[in-house]
């Protein structure tokens, strides 16, 4: 069975418009820019698979290829099988798209007058239309509110009438870029539990999610991408990003006694890194990042406790999603930028 | 077949709900009719008599002349415009990526956008007609067949000139000048107002080549005289031969502006 989607080299070159003054000093010059470089991707049918990346990285820009509302300059992608440039009306069968674009509906119908529009549009037969949106609606929280005018609808129930549409076709993948983008901390913990015990469990839909929440991210997605200036940068599982990108454990130290020089003498020995002292009330607290447990932990240890130090609190943990997030796309860590590139 | 007609039914419905929600607007789009028949009634009153020559082709009155010019001429108007606005409309309300992202064929969306129009310019000219009749309009011995079969082709050619001014806002946004142009010159070249005997030659010449001057000539002659395939078998086949050439270029141009688009990434743009 072929994986849900499946990119080969995928890349969008934009090409930029003409300053007229540029149009009358260099008419012959073609200035473009690349939004998506040479994307490799394979998902499996049911995974959620997550794209992180700032604003501008080219996320949005694969989402659009991917369901076909943007032609790729080069390279190929397919969806359940079919390609998305040659056979783009199959694979619009089988996928549902949400925005987060909240105005991408017509605001003087009710929510379900939308949905039946859409519905229509997406040739899901009527009897069947009808059922559907009414779960749909049930599902998301909107079955009171379902005949209302949709610009009557508050944010939140705007992000969830849209979620409700990319679900009326019964899509084999989902697309969802950034649908928890208006709604309040609770709001976006119940779509969570939606997407992953309704959209994931029950319908058994792959989804991508583009996504800047970190938590959302965590929460729900088997493997993710992280995408900076169009390139992927790193992929896989939070477990895989850890150990691929060398981001080691971060460890918390408070201590007693603690010599001056300590933190210097730690600064030297192999595998500890990022070594930071605030002094608090109870005494120094130390923070530092060690490339792995085992000697490396070992030697840390016995170098406190041989300075003189006393550990009154000793803990590890799991670099978080959000620092490997900032210590991979942080303009720190940026590599020189690709995405100018002039054709003369 | 049913399952068929579900999208273009899907479109007059969200397009007559979304009408009909402007109340005061709905009613004094019809109303207006009214006024504009009344306003016609009075000046066919003021020259009808110098006018007649001109007017003999077509039974001497101006007053059915000119009614039968302006409510059938707001079936080129829609024809130019109609699919041209929704797409508009879908650009500013981010509706049109998700309406090209179904699966539904490019054809059938462009063409189901522009349906509730047809069916309002319908309701709009049977209100000129059935006013116009109340204030002297005779049909007596309309060739109601002929006059149907020659506005469907009528539409079908405002359509495929459409599907060109659509293009144009496509890679645009705005400024569709071809469709400004067509427009004005159908409306001063196409007997609209006037019969175009009263046009200099070369400008009469001009006039055929829009698929408003013979529809006109068509509806007015089969609707007011009651002619048929028999005398208007010239004018027929003109405006099918300008339909055949209209309308597979203008679906091409239209389906090249969308490739355009969806290549620049600007479908969406407004």
């Amino acid at each position: 069975m072929a994986p849900a989607i499946e990119a080969h080299a995928l890349t969008k070159r934009f090409h930029k418009l003409h300053t007229y003054r540029d149009l009358a000093l260099y008419p012959w010059r073609k200035a473009a820019h690349l939004a998506v470089d040479h994307v490799s991707l394979e998902i499996e049918r049911g995974e959620l698979f997550g794209l992180l990346g700032q604003n501008g990285a080219g996320k949005t820009t694969l989402i659009k290829m991917l369901c076909t509302a943007l032609l790729p300059s080069s390279g190929s992608a397919t969806i359940a099988g079919y390609d998305v440039i040659r056979q783009a009306r199959q694979v619009r069968e089988r996928i549902g798209l949400v925005s987060g674009e909240e105005r991408s509906f017509y605001w003087r119908l009710t929510g379900r007058q939308n949905l039946e529009f859409f519905a229509a549009l997406n040739h899901v037969p009527a009897a069947t239309a009808r059922e559907r949106i009414t779960t749909l609606l049930e599902r998301v929280g909107l079955a009171e509110h379902a005949d209302r005018p949709f610009r009557t609808y508050s944010s939140g129930m705007r992000q969830k009438l849209g979620i409700a549409r990319g679900l009326l076709n019964n899509p084999q993948v989902l697309f969802m870029d950034e649908p928890t983008r208006s709604l309040d901390p609770i709001s976006a913990q119940a779509m969570r539990s939606f997407v992953a015990e309704y959209i994931i469990g029950e319908l058994g839909c792959t989804v991508i999610l583009a996504t800047h929440s970190m938590a959302e991210a965590e929460d729900l997605c088997d493997r993710l991408a992280f995408i900076r200036t169009g390139q992927v940068v790193a992929e896989g599982t939070i477990a895989q990003l850890r150990q691929q990108l060398h981001y080691g454990i971060r460890c918390e130290l408070h201590l007693r006694h603690m010599p001056p020089e300590l933190p210097d003498t730690l600064r030297r020995r192999a595998g500890i890194s990022e070594i930071s002292v605030t002094h608090q009330e109870i005494g120094p607290r130390l923070d530092l990042t060690i490339s792995e447990e085992g000697p490396v932990l070992a030697a840390l240890l016995r170098d406190i406790v041989e300075s003189g130090a006393d550990i009154y609190h000793f803990q590890t943990r799991q670099i978080s999603l959000e620092e490997i997030y900032l210590r991979t796309l942080s303009p720190a860590a940026r590599a020189p930028e690709p995405a100018e590139v002039t054709i003369c | 077949m049913l399952a068929r007609l579900r999208v273009p039914w899907a479109f007059i419905v969200r397009d007559y709900r979304q009408d009909v929600s402007y109340k005061l607007g709905f009613v004094f789009r019809i109303f207006s009719v009214v006024l504009s028949v009344a306003m016609y009634y009075f000046i066919a009153n003021v020259f009808s008599s110098a006018a007649a020559p001109f007017l003999q082709p077509y039974g001497g009155s101006y007053f059915a002349f000119v009614i039968i010019g302006v409510a059938f001429s707001e079936y080129m108007v829609i024809g130019m415009g109609a699919i041209g606005e929704s797409i508009r409309e879908g650009q500013t309300t981010g509706t049109l990526e998700l309406m090209l992202l179904s699966p539904t064929r490019l054809v059938i969306t462009l063409f189901s956008s522009s349906l509730w129009s047809y069916v309002f310019a319908t309701l709009r000219v049977l209100v000129y007609l059935l006013v116009g009749a109340a204030l002297g309009m005779r049909f007596g011995q309309a060739n109601l067949p002929f006059a149907l079969v020659a506005l469907l082709i009528s539409i079908v050619s405002f359509n495929g000139l459409g599907l060109f001014a659509t293009s144009m806002i496509i890679l645009m946004k705005r400024g569709d000048v071809l469709g400004w142009a067509v427009r004005v010159s159908s409306f001063v070249l196409s007997g609209v107002y006037y019969p175009i005997g009263v046009l200099p030659e070369w400008l009469r010449l001009v006039g055929q080549a829009l698929p408003l001057t013979h529809a006109l000539e068509l509806l007015r002659r089969s609707l007011l005289l009651g002619e048929g395939l028999t005398q208007l078998w010239r004018e027929l086949l003109i405006l099918i031969l300008i339909t055949l050439i209209i309308l597979p270029i203008g679906t091409v141009a239209c389906n090249l502006a969308i490739r355009i688009a969806r290549t620049d990434g600007s479908l969406s743009h407004y």
